[in-house]
């Protein structure tokens, strides 16, 4: 028992060190997101940037624990869905959007365990998630600082941090546009937060030459490459239908059709850019 | 003239006890508190504030998982200590049964694991406080339920150990309580998904350990207002019976067996 103590006292200071060590690597790392020239350099730096990442992999989901109060929902099965067994989740309010999702512990009328179950839902955090309203805002809006701070190269954190930040107050959109900046600083060749910020600058600041500006420089970092990450992927696809639809509105018809041809190369089967292509 | 069973329980408690402070056990739990202490003042010195739920939501789960840990490395050294140390044979020589033995073996785990149990979760509560995150009344209740799963997982493993070597014992133990809810999860998935019979379903469920309907954390965390009553007293009676019997099949294999 005293060596597990003297071992835990032992690992915190190796950890501490070890933290100490990565944080510059690890902040050029934010800017180059090459983790294999991380890797290739110092083995105990990959390990904390591992850490760091898996800490802000576990905060982005607990959000949606703590916007439920501890209840956990989880995808429907394909049974489920085909024959609408569970109760499916759905919101009163507009902070989340839920699709296909129910509730990990059962309804009672779902519920075979009858005694058992009823001990459940009373124990654990249980409410019927149809029609279901969510905790504030402003609860899990450190989290999304913290897990940016944990792990600079997080980009789902800035993006819907910063939904969260305009969500909570209409009045906080320089804050959520400096959140976005500072994500776009740590990830200078990130797509999906050039193209909210061209979003951000268009649609609330009716700044158009920077929302273009914006959506250029998001084209411009996904040109040489097709990104598998789901935000970045939708980044790159909506810098192309923001341009096209921000140059029909010029009323620049030809520079609007060869931005959405352009984006089709990329994109062939998007429906938006085959109508704004045509 | 046989000793009565709460005198022997006394005596080996307060042993035990005094072993724990002598095998400086407790030294653990503080040395695991402090750590949490200095982690948690982290968000101060950092300036993260707002991160009152992220804090509470850490706090228990270290809470549980220490506690847990720390319940199975308690129990599943009572009885294979004696055996090992041979210090069970002068114990035996004495009048007292093995049944004696083996209850008072499980008081001792019961109440040193409970004592560590108590000193985490207090010094979680005025760490807490200290903090500025205040707890609502369920933790009163959060406290009562954690105990009594307590109470029913030294029975399983003082049970166990009479079976098992201390390290399979151990890993065995840690399986059965952290894997208890998914044990569950995975039986109702089979009931929906490949049909399997609500009977079938309802037996399998009520073999399987439950350990983590012990844990009312989570509600803690978020600040739920007090569970009824008569689930802590179904939960009591489900401790008292399953802790029960899981004794009594320790039982019935400690009389038989041959010692060192």
């Amino acid at each position: 028992m005293r060596g597990a103590g003297l071992l835990v006292i032992f690992m915190g200071l190796i950890g501490g060190v070890a933290i100490r060590l990565a944080m510059p690597v690890l902040t050029e790392r934010a800017e180059t997101l090459n983790a294999i020239t991380l890797y290739d350099r110092q083995a105990m730096v990959s390990v904390m940037g591992e850490l760091r990442s898996s800490l802000a992999g576990y905060l982005w989901a607990k959000t949606d624990e703590y916007t439920h109060g501890g209840v956990l929902l989880r995808p429907m099965t394909e049974r489920e869905k085909r024959e609408r067994t569970a109760r499916e989740a759905s919101s009163a309010d507009e902070i989340a959007h839920h699709e296909n999702e129910t509730s990990v512990i059962p309804e009672r009328e779902r519920d075979p365990r009858r005694f058992w179950g009823e001990i459940e839902r009373q124990v654990k955090p249980f409410f019927d998630v149809r029609h279901h309203f969510h905790r504030p805002v402003r609860e899990v809006l450190p989290l999304y600082r913290f897990m940016t701070w944990v792990d600079p190269t997080f980009v789902p954190g800035y993006l819907v941090g910063a939904q969260m930040l305009l969500f909570e107050n209409k009045k906080h959109l320089p804050q959520a546009i400096d959140f976005l900046k500072e994500g776009a600083r740590n990830n200078p060749r990130s797509i999906a937060l050039f193209t909210e910020l061209g979003r951000y600058a268009l649609v609330y600041q009716g700044d158009h030459a920077q929302a273009e500006r914006y959506f250029r420089h998001a084209i411009a970092n996904g040109s040489d490459w097709m990104p598998q990450n789901p935000f970045e992927r939708d980044g790159l696809l909506n810098a192309y239908r923001w341009l096209a639809i921000l140059k029909k509105r010029a009323g620049r018809l030809q520079e609007a059709r060869r931005w959405a041809q352009q984006g089709l190369t990329r994109f062939p089967s998007d429906p938006v850019l085959g109508r704004l292509g045509h | 003239m046989r000793v009565p069973t709460w005198q022997v329980c006394r005596s080996l408690t307060t042993a035990g006890l005094l072993e724990t402070v002598r095998r400086k056990d407790l030294y653990v739990v503080l040395i695991l508190t402090i750590l949490m202490v200095l982690g948690a003042s982290a968000f101060r010195i950092f300036g993260v504030s707002g991160l009152e739920i992220f804090v509470k939501d850490v706090t228990f789960l270290a809470i549980g998982v220490l506690s847990t840990v720390l319940t199975v490395l308690i129990a599943a050294r009572q009885l294979p200590d004696e055996v090992q140390r041979r210090t069970i044979y002068p114990l035996l020589a004495r009048p007292i049964t093995r049944g004696q033995l083996l209850l008072g073996k499980w008081l001792t785990a019961f109440v040193t694991a409970s004592v560590s149990f108590l000193i985490l979760a207090g010094t979680a509560y005025a760490l807490l406080l200290l903090l500025g995150i205040p707890l609502k009344p369920i933790f009163g209740q959060y406290l009562l339920l954690k105990l009594m799963g307590i109470g029913w997982l030294c029975a399983l493993v003082v049970a166990l150990s009479v079976y098992l070597t201390p390290s399979a014992n151990m890993t065995l133990s840690l399986i059965l309580a952290f894997g208890s809810g998914l044990f569950g999860r995975l039986l109702l998935m089979a009931h929906w998904e490949h049909g399997v019979s609500a009977l079938w379903l309802n037996l399998l469920y009520g073999v399987l350990p439950h350990y983590d309907l012990f844990d009312m954390g989570q509600k803690v965390v978020y600040d739920w207002s007090l569970v009824p009553w008569w689930v802590l007293s179904a939960m009591g009676l489900y401790a008292l019976t399953s802790g029960g019997l899981y004794l009594l099949l320790g039982w019935l294999r400690f009389c038989k067996q041959v010692l060192g």
